[in-house]
């Protein structure tokens, strides 16, 4: 009898478990824009007119980014929201490719990351022509088109 | 092969002995009374339906640790079973969560606050710089 008792305790707390894991799972995945928080609203302003639009696995994107932002110092805040419009017009593919070059970045070799972000100081400081004379040198780091904000 | 008389004198004097023995018991058996002689076939009974029960489970001896925790698993499967699926499921669902905290470290945010802009990460010609750069 005490076998059983304790085989409908655990088996309880097993359903709870895997409950309890699917509301967090599902959490913020259908929020329409009027039901976001003021944080969340100011972190994500630059997508307001377009939000009810995304699909509701891009609002879990979006509301995680919303939700790392206030980890993150004033200068790297400012970049999230400039770039914030562009990531949203970006496709699943593209965005899935971003994330993996990004990971791909991180693991460089230290110097090698600072080669780069050197690189990409030059260009932010050129004259529109320099930096139309570095994109057609190097296209592999700076592109083709004039994205830097 | 030589037997040695001696030894063949030992043994005999053995099987005479041996042989002795069994006729007491015999003798003395059959003047056991029927009440007696009903408990003893009762316990023989019970002894044998003993030995013949299964000992299932992982039980793979018919002595010692192995046929213990034989018994103990046959006894207590549905608890065990119950116990195994908790700990897989606890297993799955730390694991889970690890992926999800590595996940929040390499989050959207962290790209697009880095320092290059998006577009830069999601160029064809940027992924083959890296790649380049990486093995060298």
């Amino acid at each position: 009898m005490a076998v059983r008792k304790l085989a409908a305790i655990i088996i309880f707390a097993l359903i709870s478990l895997l409950a309890a894991n699917l509301a967090i799972a599902e959490d913020g995945s259908d929020q329409p824009w009027v039901s976001l928080n003021d944080d969340q609203r100011k972190v994500l302003a630059p997508l307001a007119n377009d939000w009810d639009a995304l699909r509701p696995w891009q609002r879990e994107r979006m509301l995680e980014i919303a939700n790392d932002y206030p980890k993150m110092p004033a200068d790297r805040q400012e970049r999230v929201q400039q770039r914030l419009n562009s990531w949203s017009r970006m496709t699943p593919f593209e965005r899935e490719n971003a994330r993996k070059r990004f990971q791909q970045f991180k693991s460089l070799p230290p110097e090698k990351k600072e080669e780069l972000r050197k690189q990409w100081h030059e260009y932010r400081q050129a004259s529109p022509e320099k930096r139309q004379e570095l994109r057609t040198q190097h296209p592999e780091i700076f592109g083709t088109e004039d994205v830097e904000r | 092969m030589k037997i040695d008389p001696e030894n063949q004198q030992v043994e005999l004097g053995y099987q005479v002995i041996a042989k002795r023995i069994t006729s007491l018991l015999d003798e003395q058996a059959s003047n056991i009374d029927a009440k007696a002689a009903s408990k003893l076939s009762y316990a023989r009974q019970q002894a044998l339906a003993n030995m013949a029960k299964p000992s299932s489970g992982m039980s793979i001896s018919q002595n010692g640790v192995i046929r213990l925790f034989g018994n103990y698993w046959y006894q207590h499967r549905l608890l065990l079973t119950l116990l195994m699926c908790t700990l897989s499921l606890l297993a799955l669902l730390a694991r889970h969560n690890m992926v999800n905290q590595e996940e929040a470290e390499q989050g959207d945010a962290y790209l697009l606050a880095s320092d290059f802009p998006p577009e830069v990460y999601s160029n064809e010609g940027f992924g083959t710089w890296l790649s380049e750069n990486s093995q060298q």
